[in-house]
């Protein structure tokens, strides 16, 4: 101890001046040339067409007639899971999907360690402990429009658009929100892919999202009777256990 | 062990020199850490918010400040968080049944109290916001209120000559969005902490601090009658009840509202009973003017419910003279250096 302190001093002295020390960036340990990179496009489908909000009318399993003006949903905790059920799972993994026509909206999982994986698993909505955690920012903004500020919670999903059978002036408005207990609307998501992540070779994901199944199965809705919902309960529990089909791998590149 | 010791006393002495001698970026003096002391007062519980992730400092509290009395962040420029929570009232509005929000809009709810915050499991009347960072953001959106969006507000606050500087000062960089915004609102509501009551000196023990011989058979009086709700030392037990007050036509249900449950129905959170002197009217939509009306209530005025708290079903019973001493230990709740505190003063 005694022989190395002076020159662990030496160390430190030299040290300090070389570089500006960042108080804000920590160096982030270089790994991502040593793993890979999924790629998930999700475009969104309202049966077999592509969904133009604001555009296309669509028929729903009920029969109703339908026009989607604003789809929106977070998808988070994303995990690649291995056949012996070991996984990667990406940290700090929050995404707020956002519909636009004609394009798709892309979720990069970088820095997965290679392997051969046989499934992609994800929570639709926000896990309860960040609905509980105070002021949070990137995707979980509250600036975006889906944050209850009277209850806390986030919206997680949101589907706003227009049908001749309303009961609310035409318009259909679900607003999917709560994460306690069985008037939770958090529901995880497992897909079967089998993807073999390699180095420097990014696998591309392509997924359909149908949005009408927001309506099918297993709870056919019938939209005079559920024009609008904005508030968590029994109902918004049923619409979220719709969604949970609503994810279908097209395929992988 | 001790050449461990005397090496990381050597150590820090000498980065302590290297940085004398590198003259650092003035960029960097100013870096999040000085902290502001927030200390536990003596005896009271652990709060269930206590700064983490979150660690409060002197730029950080003065952004919290400076926020908090600025009226851009209402839709009208005109309505602050301070409009409806002053100093001098105990951070309620003193004579406002209900507060007034942007172009004089009426809500149905009185303006609550600021103080002892940290120790908190929710907020508003019904208890439906879960964290402290949690709760500007819904005055702010609230449309009787000050009505205004996030975006509009980073947006004042980006073209403002002095808060780019004053988040570099609290957060490192200039970036303004809406977490450090609530970050900062945090800080400052947080620090204010309400302890130095008469009350509190007399628990202390402190010299001179005793209690008059009224205010000690009021204390009997309030732990006998009072304390099932307003537990010490914050003087609530941040539940939710319905006190029997009579429903008005605007049929506030309360709790109920958040977890539409019907048992919760007409029930409101269990208010503290500190600094009453400086938070009147009473009551979740501000019904009654001074402590006698509210006396009456409990003692004569009880509404049966479905969900009346069972310990009102027969009001609380009490002599004249025990009324009066209740009324003189109340009296000793009141923290007069909390509400002149200049910490906590408008700036602007």
């Amino acid at each position: 101890m005694k022989n190395i302190l002076p020159l662990l001093l030496l160390v430190v002295v030299i040290g300090a001046c070389k570089k500006k020390p960042d108080p804000i960036t920590p160096e982030v340990p270089v790994t991502k040339n040593t793993n890979g990179e999924l790629r998930i496009s999700i475009s969104h489908v309202a049966g077999n067409q592509a969904l133009q909000v604001g555009k296309g009318w669509y028929k729903t399993e009920n029969g109703d007639s339908l026009q989607i003006d604003k789809l929106l949903y977070f998808l988070s905790n994303f995990k690649l899971v291995k056949a012996d059920g070991s996984m990667y799972i990406e940290p700090e993994s929050y995404y707020l999907v956002q519909h636009k026509n004609d394009t798709d909206f892309t979720i990069v999982i970088e820095d997965v360690p290679p392997g051969q994986y046989s499934k992609l698993v994800f929570l639709l909505g926000v896990d309860s402990a960040r609905n509980t955690s105070g002021a949070q920012t990137g995707a979980l903004d509250p600036n975006s429009g889906m944050f209850w500020d009277w209850n806390t919670g986030y919206i997680m999903a949101r589907l706003e658009g227009k049908s001749p059978q309303s009961t609310n002036h035409g318009s259909v408005i679900y607003h999917l929100g709560g994460y306690k207990g069985f008037y939770s609307v958090l529901r995880e998501i497992s897909l079967d892919a089998a993807m073999k992540i390699e180095v420097g070779k990014p696998v591309n994901m392509h997924i359909k999202a149908d949005a009408l199944e927001w309506f099918k199965t297993p709870n056919k809705i019938d939209i005079a009777k559920t024009s609008v919902m904005m508030s968590a309960g029994a109902n918004a529990a049923k619409l979220a256990d719709n969604c949970t089909d609503m994810f279908k791998i097209d395929h992988i590149d | 062990m001790k050449r461990i010791v005397f090496a990381g006393i050597a150590i820090g002495f000498s980065i302590l020199v290297t940085m004398q001698a590198c003259k650092p970026d003035p960029n960097l003096d100013v870096v999040a850490d000085a902290p502001l002391g927030f200390t536990i007062p003596e005896g009271w519980p652990k709060p269930f918010y206590n700064f983490e992730n979150n660690a409060v400092t002197e730029p950080g509290f003065e952004l919290g400040r400076k926020l908090f009395y600025d009226p851009r962040l209402s839709r009208t420029n005109e309505v602050s968080c301070g409009s409806c929570h002053q100093p001098s009232a105990a951070f309620a509005q003193l004579d406002h049944p209900i507060s007034h929000g942007v172009e004089d809009k009426l809500g149905t709810r009185n303006s609550p109290s600021i103080f002892n915050m940290n120790w908190h499991t929710s907020f508003f009347w019904d208890g439906g916001v879960n964290h402290l960072e949690s709760q500007p953001i819904n005055p702010i959106q609230n449309p009787v209120e000050m009505d205004e969006t996030l975006d509009n507000i980073i947006a004042k606050l980006k073209a403002d000559a002095n808060y780019p500087k004053m988040f570099k000062a609290a957060f490192g960089d200039e970036t303004i969005n809406s977490q450090r915004i609530f970050k900062a609102f945090a800080q400052f509501m947080g620090m204010m902490v309400s302890s130095n009551a008469k009350y509190d000196k007399y628990k202390r023990g402190e010299a001179g601090a005793n209690l008059t011989p009224e205010e000690q058979s009021g204390y009997t009086v309030f732990k006998n009658n009072c304390a099932t709700c307003h537990i010490e030392p914050l003087f609530t037990d941040f539940s939710f009840r319905n006190n029997g007050i009579a429903i008005t036509s605007v049929n506030d249900s309360g709790r109920a509202h958040i977890t539409l449950d019907a048992a919760d129905m007409y029930k409101f959170k269990v208010p503290s009973l500190r600094n009453l002197r400086y938070t009147w009217p009473y009551m979740h939509d501000g019904r009654y003017n001074n402590l006698d009306d509210v006396m009456n209530h409990y003692t004569k005025g009880i509404t049966q419910s479905a969900t009346l708290d069972p310990a009102l079903k027969n009001g609380v019973q009490l002599t004249d003279k025990e009324r009066s001493d209740l009324l003189a230990f109340l009296n000793t709740l009141n923290d007069e250096e909390f509400v002149r505190d200049p910490r906590f003063q408008e700036v602007n």
